[in-house]
């Protein structure tokens, strides 16, 4: 397992429509991804309970990747969680 | 007589009509146990009922952004995990394990006590009321058929409900929940119907059946108004149609100065949707039809034979030239199956012709159709983001690779079909003279021009105020390709934003813009300053704009 901690700079968070597009992001590796919040644990696969974790500008997010592709699968998504800035 | 103050209207208007009651109920579950030998044939129900309803949605989010999110939540594995327990662990019938779950997730989205995420949960519960009516074999919507012009007063509207009403007979909305932003607010405006959203209560104050009149100009609602109100507001409502009539009618007018300069009005359209709500405003042709909704739409590439039948429908719908833009994803317009790297740097990445040249097989499946549906109209092919003649080369190449191939099939096709470039990179302006001399005609795409000359990326809050359009370097742009098309002796069009900017209008008629094409709403304004203009007085406006040198200077001939 690996993990790296990125602090989310989007002004409104993650919110339906980023959140797409790093789901189907999450889908194209093989590893399992979770992210930790202050609201507690969440996977990556759905959308209400990434909703749910109501993660804001300046949440601190733990991504924690497990799997074959582990290493790419996160410094991918950590540049994409990273980078977004709508 | 009562009359109520609301609030400032979500879409301006004023309806006179009966009220309409609409409160919702819920569907109750036919709260069940069932047999464990009924277990598969409940998941085969309950699936079949999911994917029903997900077809739907996926019809619908072609229509509006709305239903995207709703794709998601029919996607998301958690509901269906959780149905799937409750079905074959508790033997639960397929509604009860469906309303346990939809509360459930509704509930989880509602505790975090965030109006945006309380939006969510609506959303949640109205993909799952869906699947619920699907589940009881009843009609996609709540909404029962209303069958005379009313003015709909509810507590709450869903996507669901406004996805199915006629607007025909909507004279006015009036909810209690919602907000400027609510998908009742944005279709209501898409649709022109009168509406104010967000007052606490309405449902008790209005009753079901009574005259009323919604103001949704001042954002007032009188019930049961007396005889001297009633001829006031019937006065109101007839100013204000007439008023916003005389600028649609004036569609039957061409785009003419009193001089005699005639331009081009053309709608910029994504859908078949749009090519139909363009029609009424009387609109030269198609400048834009931006193909990549029908890929984003999508589940995989469409096929040839798909996008044949809607470049075709198109074709056949529109007065006069369509021009079809090639797909141009990637950047901000990813398509769902089809995933690129993620890129540090989208706007500079793999995207439109880009991508296009780099999949050739792609690529000629959406020319071909193209070109079949020249047989059916004035159709003409756009290619988006291109750099240079040898790649505009490339794609000509493939067009007539495209025409042997329909040839030998004996398809029928526009052997002359027109082929463009889309102006919307520096590299393009300054080769614009080269690629005028293999191009049919230049549209100019002044959003990502202007994002690319000024290096202002304008989705980024912090330099967004340095995007201006007006910028003298953009200017000068435009006016060098309109000057190099017309020394090649082909037609110079625009279909960004500027093109429907009222102080930029009678500036890139002076440049010598050969046509303007927009959102379709835009256009009747547009005819109005080009019909209020001498082409002698904006060739004069042009130059002089054309000799500042800084924003401040234009915005002071300008403002």
């Amino acid at each position: 397992m690996v993990s790296h901690t990125v602090v989310i700079r989007n002004p409104s968070g993650l919110h339906a429509r980023p959140l797409s597009r790093f789901m189907k992001l999450v889908k194209t590796f093989r590893s399992e991804v979770r992210l930790v919040t202050p609201k507690g644990e969440v996977g990556c696969r759905s959308i209400v309970g990434l909703l749910g974790a109501a993660i804001k500008q300046g949440t601190a997010v733990e991504v924690r990747v497990e799997g074959p592709d582990e290493a790419e699968a996160l410094i991918r998504i950590v540049e994409f969680l990273d980078g977004l800035v709508e | 007589m009562q009359r109520i103050l609301l609030k400032k209207p979500a879409s301006k208007g004023i309806a006179i009509g009966e009220a309409y009651l609409y409160r919702p109920g819920r569907i109750a579950a036919d709260r069940g146990l069932i047999r464990p030998e009924a277990v598969t044939a409940e998941l085969g129900r309950f699936m079949e009922a999911l994917a029903s309803a997900r077809r739907r949605i996926v019809e619908l989010s072609a229509r509006s952004d709305i239903f995207e999110a709703h794709v998601d939540i029919a996607d998301d594995p958690e509901i269906l995990e959780s149905v799937t327990d409750k079905i074959t662990m508790e033997l639960k019938n397929a509604e009860l394990a469906l309303e346990e779950t939809a509360d459930a997730a509704a509930a989880r989205l509602a505790a975090a006590g965030d109006e945006y995420l309380s939006e969510r949960a609506a959303d949640v519960r109205d993909v799952c009321s869906r699947v619920m009516r699907k589940l009881k074999g009843l009609p996609s919507s709540g909404m029962p058929g209303i069958d005379r012009p009313v003015v709909l007063v509810a507590g709450s509207l869903a996507p669901s409900d406004t996805a199915g009403l006629d607007p025909g007979l909507v004279l006015g909305i009036v909810t209690a929940e919602g907000g400027d932003t609510s998908h009742v607010a944005i279709m209501a405006r898409g649709l022109g119907i009168p509406a104010v959203v967000g007052v606490p209560g309405i449902t008790e104050i209005v009753p079901d059946g009574a005259d009323i009149i919604l103001d949704a100009v001042e954002g007032a609602v009188i019930i049961w108004p007396d005889p001297a109100a009633s001829e006031l507001y019937r006065a109101r409502a007839g100013e204000f149609s007439r008023r916003k009539s005389e600028l649609a009618e004036a569609g039957g007018l061409p785009a003419e100065t009193a001089d005699g300069r005639r331009v081009k009005l053309c709608a910029n359209v994504g859908s078949i949707r749009d090519v139909e709500a363009a029609l009424p405003y009387g609109i030269d042709g198609v400048g834009l039809f931006r193909s990549e909704f029908l890929f984003m739409e999508s589940r995989a590439f469409p096929t040839e034979e798909e996008q044949f039948a809607a470049y075709r429908a198109a074709a056949q719908l529109v007065p006069g030239p369509l021009v079809v833009r090639t797909l141009d994803a990637g950047a901000d317009k990813n398509l769902p199956y089809y995933l690129g790297e993620e890129e540090d740097n989208p706007a500079l990445g793999w995207r439109a012709i880009r991508m296009c040249l780099d999949m050739p097989e792609v690529f000629k499946a959406q020319i071909r159709a193209i070109l079949r549906a020249s047989a059916y109209g004035e159709v003409r092919v756009l290619f988006p983001m291109v750099i240079s003649a040898e790649e505009l080369d490339r794609a000509l190449g493939l067009l007539a690779d495209c025409k042997a191939e329909l040839a030998a099939r004996g398809d029928g096709f526009d052997p002359g079909i027109p082929a463009g470039v889309m102006i919307e990179t520096p590299a393009a302006v300054f080769c614009a003279d080269e690629l005028a001399r293999r191009a049919s005609f230049f549209s100019i795409g002044t959003n990502d021009l202007a994002q690319y000359v000024l290096a202002v990326d304008r989705g980024n809050r912090r330099v967004a105020p340095s995007y201006d359009p007006l910028h003298p370097a953009v200017l000068r742009a435009v006016a060098r390709v309109i000057e190099a098309g017309h020394a090649a002796g082909i037609p110079v069009a625009m279909c960004g934003e500027l093109a429907a900017n009222e102080k930029a209008i009678p500036v890139l008629l002076g440049m010598g813009l050969d046509e303007f094409s927009m959102t379709a709403s835009l256009v009747p304004d547009a005819r109005h300053v080009i019909r209020g203009m001498r082409y002698a007085e904006a060739i004069g406006l042009a130059s002089r704009v054309l000799g500042e040198g800084t924003v401040t200077g234009v915005r002071g001939i300008l403002d």
